[in-house]
């Protein structure tokens, strides 16, 4: 965005432009407010491009839906509703946060802007560790996309040889069966985890140093916000990972009897039955592709989001922004709540098909 | 005459034609350049860029020609021909032809038409041209890696295969592009809406300036979706997640939605600058106001948005179901009126006008000639049993070639030979440019016009053999391209040569009277010492020709040097 | 527009940036209700309301988003271009998918009818073999 920092070293540019002597105030523009506005609409407007730009995932969402809706009502199934709500709910409070924080910086304070941002941080980290726990279980069980989906009939019966119509390449062993324990899940999801953790390192540290060049003298103080990003972030990584274990390690102790009990009372048992076994159909996989690229997609974005939140943390403790210079903090804000916008959207579309 | 005003010449009553120091000698060094924020030098690196793009696509474009020569095989085998094609089409679509008016041009001359300093984000803008720079550089690998053959189109299953580097290098560089020419687009609008001068409200805007703007409308709401389609099936080579991929349940048509989803909108990013080029030039070089501001303006908007409604019609043969076709011929017949609305005003302006046939302008008259056909036949396509035939010839080969490189490309020629002046300082050789530019009309039509008979008679598109009663036509062609190829060298030269030897440009060496002409050619760093008060910019009378300088001063000034001075008034300097 | 309450005390400064400042009563009072949407939708999802199921949870998280937007984003306080351009960018996305939804179903036969030609030979080749020279049209089936 437009940073402060007028072009340096231009002997001849015209006098009238020093009249004011305001670093936070680029130089081809006149005043404070025109900078504000000429930045606002500037974000809406990239905002508008991310709207068109994840409109064609909703299309491709919205056109295999309805082609096929018994592949997405029977694979939703295989994502953890509670998981997903939780993690809306996390994203919906770092939204909070971040609006939050916008107005400390209007208002020009500096302490309670810096708390809300470590949160929002915080919280987009938490979200993420989450994210990974789902995203190894689901390679765990072999629900990937369509090239490499396995069907979990096939794993459920590692004896009974594969359905006749199922289209997958069915090399798999016996011996691969019992690869699909609980424990071996969460071994995996240990090691995605720190995989993922040493690649958020090396990203938030790489544009930690690239941020730190673009001031003029890298100093602690820089040094000091950058690595308390990164921890942040560790941080926030394990706990959403830790967390959505823990759950599952108790959902899968308590939740089978309760829900049998609960089926039980409620429906008939033929219709339990049935609604537990929809037959699998033939595109299953095209529901994990969309899965994949939706959320995929959208993670990439939280994470350009905690690059420039890190960013923001570290100008607002150089005291960068002042009740005139917030716009920053503003676009990214704006950034940030599109982010969970589209999770917003995207929750239902993926965890509640019903 | 000539005596060019140099801003050490105090006693001078005109305004300053030329300064010591400006923009392309104000910093020295690689550094100044490769770094610069100065939207004037951003624009130059740009035009560069183009430049050297359009000659490798058209290197490609003489050896494709040069191979139809005979049904025979005289330079490559099929295999290379359509990696060939691929190479010609994406490279002068995506690296020539929709950068070259808006992001070369249009960033050296919009905000000096604005009387602004530089664009809203000079940061960003620097930032496109590398991702500019960034996309080249993939299509550069794909060229290098080898085995691109799917069209510039990349349609599915085509593009979903097993060896599939270069496709996806390619397909890499389109999303780059793309996001590029998103970031121009966002600039711009953002630097009209805000940064216009005092003033100059929207109707007091330089046509230029609407085009910029309805095609920056164009590259914000299209672009994005070109970026998901290529990200989709880079996604889909890469992993295999059939979303495209028939043979995994994806959906072959669909990629074609996607894709045209974009695409046709972007041949109104290809055309609509292009127009704007045009009304400028029409109106300065017939010395007359433009006719029909308004409704040129708002065309440009109608454009833009009924852009968006059309893009069924590159599907009609594709399955796409009939009731939508029939929507989507009807909805393209319409959206050719505010096209013709455009042509017939500039003919009007140029009715009763004082035209002089400066090169700029010869190239305005033939894209009015060209585009005149190029817009007609489109309509033969968009008819839905009419396309049937045509579909997939050399018809359509043709068609988009008389709005692509005949209209935009013409477009991009004369706004550079309008401005050039402006943008170097130098005055380029009117005689050359000339001789160049009838050179390019004559070896545009011989290429082309040959190729609406040959699609009229079957021949279809994307095959490097035909039947042998084909050949005279081919033959034709071929020889237009070589013309063609050789006028536009010629082109450059001139340009190049004046940097070099030519003669001084005056501030206003055509008689324009809107903001860019206002400053010193080349202008300085900063456009303009104090924000220009903007009045209405199609007022040729408010500029007068004044011999010593060679050029033309506002009315007022000639007024006290027995001149002319029908000042009518109007302008306040 | 933009001049509203309680931005700061400067007028002619030109230090100055009119923006609506959103209190906090607000801003937590519209976290907990977006909270409470969710658990809703959650609740309403199971809940086996048919084809209605997608409507009820779209116009839930349509609520939800207009929350967010208009309230977190500054929107409704914001100046008319930028809600214009919000506004165009839904607009135009929602063309897009009419348009691919409506047709996609109407050719979905023939998709169809090329996997169940393509069937048999499913895992092998994953595309045709490049042609000569490739005119793009859509695979159709052998019969219909
Ligand atoms: C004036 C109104 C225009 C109409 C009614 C029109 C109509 C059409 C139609 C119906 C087709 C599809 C032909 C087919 O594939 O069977 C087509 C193709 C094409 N048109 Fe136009 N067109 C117009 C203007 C333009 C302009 C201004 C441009 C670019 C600057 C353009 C570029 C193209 C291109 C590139 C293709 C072929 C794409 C491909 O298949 O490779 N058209 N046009
Ligand atoms: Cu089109």
């Amino acid at each position: 965005m437009n940073t402060a920092a007028t072009t340096p070293t231009d002997e001849h540019a015209d006098s009238h432009d020093h009249e004011h002597h305001d670093p936070r105030l680029a130089h081809h523009f006149d005043s404070h407010q025109q900078q504000f506005d000429t930045g606002k609409l500037g974000i809406w407007l990239f905002l508008v491009t991310e709207v068109l730009f994840f409109s064609g995932l909703f299309g491709f969402y919205a056109v295999y839906r309805s082609l096929h809706p018994e592949v997405f009502l029977y694979a939703s199934q295989f994502l953890d509703t509670v998981l997903g709500a939780a993690n809306t709910i996390v994203l919906l409070f770092s939204s909070l946060t971040m609006a939050w924080g916008v107005r400390c910086a209007q208002l020009g304070q500096t302490k309670g802007l810096l708390t809300c941002l470590v949160i929002t941080l915080a919280c987009a980290a938490i979200f993420l560790g989450v994210k990974s726990f789902e995203y190894t279980e689901k390679a765990h069980h072999g629900l990937l996309w369509a090239g490499m989906y396995q069907s979990p009939e096939h794993h459920e019966a590692a004896a009974v040889p594969a359905a006749a119509g199922a289209v997958e390449s069915g090399d798999h062993g016996a011996a691969h069966a019992d690869d699909h324990s609980d424990d071996a899940l969460f071994e995996k999801t240990k090691h995605t985890l720190s995989y993922m953790t040493t690649v958020l390192w090396a990203v938030i540290l790489l544009s930690g140093i690239g941020l730190a060049a673009l001031f003029k003298n890298p100093n602690q103080k820089t040094m000091a916000a950058v690595l308390g990003c990164v921890l942040i972030s560790a941080i926030g990584l394990q706990l959403g990972a830790y967390a959505s274990i823990g759950y599952h390690h108790f959902g899968h102790a308590a939740e089978p009897t309760a829900q049998e009990i609960e089926m039980a009372e409620t429906v008939p048992a033929e219709y339990a039955k049935q609604k537990e076994k929809i037959p699998e159909p033939k595109l299953a996989g095209t529901f994990f592709s969309v899965y994949f690229c939706m959320t995929g997609l959208h993670a990439i974005h939280i994470i350009g989001g905690m690059i420039a939140i890190s960013w923001l943390i570290v100008r607002t403790v150089h005291g960068a922004f002042t009740t005139y210079y917030f716009g920053a903090v503003d676009f990214i804000g704006l950034y940030w709540h599109l982010v969970d916008l589209i999770w917003i959207y995207l929750f239902p579309l993926l965890y509640l098909i019903n | 005459m000539a005596t060019v005003v140099d801003s050490s010449d105090p006693k001078s009553n005109y305004p300053i034609q030329y300064r010591e120091l400006n923009y392309l000698n104000c910093s020295k060094g690689w550094k100044s350049w490769f770094f610069t924020l100065d939207h004037k030098r951003i624009g130059i690196m740009y035009l560069m860029g183009v430049t050297v793009s359009f000659f490798l696509g058209g290197l490609f474009a003489m050896l494709l020609r040069t191979e139809l020569l005979s049904p025979a095989k005289i330079l490559m085998g099929p295999d290379t021909y359509n990696q060939m094609f691929t190479l010609h089409g994406a490279i002068m679509t995506f690296l020539v032809i929709i950068p070259g008016v808006p992001a070369a041009i249009g960033n050296i001359i919009l905000p000096v038409m604005l009387g602004a300093k530089d664009v809203a984000f000079p940061r960003m803008n620097l930032g496109s041209f590398y991702l500019w720079m960034f996309g080249a550089t993939f299509f550069l690998a794909a060229l290098v890696i080898g085995g691109l053959d799917t069209g510039w189109t990349f349609y599915t299953p085509y593009s979903v295969r097993e060896n599939n580097a270069s496709i996806i290098a390619a397909l890499l560089g389109v999303f780059v592009l793309g996001f590029s020419s998103i970031f121009t687009g966002l600039n711009f609008i953002v630097t009209i809406h805000t940064m216009r001068p005092p003033g100059m409200t929207w109707f007091k805007m330089p046509l230029f300036l609407w085009a910029l703007y309805a095609t920056a409308l164009i590259q914000i709401l299209a672009t994005p979706v070109l970026g998901i389609t290529g990200l989709l099936l880079i996604v889909e080579n890469v992993f295999r997640i059939g979303i495209f991929d028939p043979s995994l349940g994806g959906d072959p048509v669909l990629f074609q939605h996607f894709f045209w989803f974009y695409s046709h909108p972007a041949v109104y990013v290809m055309i609509l600058p292009a127009m704007g080029v045009i009304s400028e030039v029409i109106a300065v070089h017939s010395r007359k106001h433009i006719f029909g501001y308004r409704f040129i303006a708002y065309s440009s908007i109608a454009i833009a948005i009924f852009g968006f409604l059309v893009w069924g019609h590159h599907m009609f043969v594709s399955g796409q179901s009939k009731v939508v076709a029939v929507i989507f011929s009807a909805i393209t017949f319409s959206v050719s009126i505010p096209s013709a609305i455009k042509v017939f005003n500039w003919l009007t302006t140029m009715y009763k006008g004082s035209i002089r046939f400066t090169t700029a302008m010869c190239y305005g008259l033939s894209f009015l000639f060209i585009f005149a056909i190029g817009g007609l036949t489109g309509l033969f396509l968009a008819t839905l049993a009419t396309d049937v035939h045509l579909h997939d010839t050399y018809f359509v080969v043709a068609h988009f070639h008389y709005v692509m490189m005949g209209s935009s490309l013409m477009g991009l020629f004369a706004a550079v030979h309008h401005w050039w002046p402006k943008i170097s300082g130098k005055m380029f050789s009117e005689f050359w440019g000339r001789i160049a530019c009838l050179g390019v009309f004559l070896g545009f039509n011989l290429t082309f016009f040959p190729q609406f008979m040959l699609g009229t008679r079957g021949m279809p598109r994307r095959y490097y053999t035909y039947l042998p009663e084909f050949q005279e036509l081919h033959v034709l062609s071929s020889m237009g391209a070589y013309l063609l190829g050789i006028s536009s060298a010629l082109m450059v030269a001139t340009l190049v040569y004046s940097i070099y030897r030519g003669k001084k440009a005056p501030a206003n060496p055509w008689g324009g009277a809107s903001l860019e002409w206002q400053c010193s050619s080349p202008p300085p760093h900063n456009n303009f010492d104090h924000p220009p008060l903007a009045g209405d910019p199609y007022v040729m009378e408010s500029v007068v020709y004044n011999e010593e300088i060679g050029g033309f001063v506002p009315a007022e000034c000639q007024g006290d040097n027995n001149g002319s001075g029908t000042a009518a008034g109007e302008k306040e300097v | 527009m933009s001049d509203h309450a309680e931005s700061d005390s400067h007028a002619e400064n030109p230090q100055s940036c009119h923006v609506h400042i959103v209190p906090v009563k607000v801003l937590v009072g519209v976290f907990l209700a977006l909270v409470a949407l969710t658990v809703l939708t959650v609740e309403a999802a199971k809940f086996d309301v048919g084809s209605a199921d997608v409507i009820v949870s779209m116009a839930i998280a349509t609520v939800k988003a207009s929350l967010v937007v208009f309230i977190f984003m500054h929107l409704w306080y914001d100046k008319p271009v930028n809600k214009i351009a919000f506004f165009f960018s839904i607009v135009f996305a929602a063309f897009f998918l009419c348009m691919i939804l409506l047709d996609s179903h109407a050719y979905d036969d023939y998709v169809q009818g090329y996997q169940q030609d393509k069937a048999p030979a499913v895992t092998a080749p994953a595309a045709p073999a490049p042609v000569p020279a490739p005119t793009p049209e859509a695979p159709e089936p052998a019969k219909k």
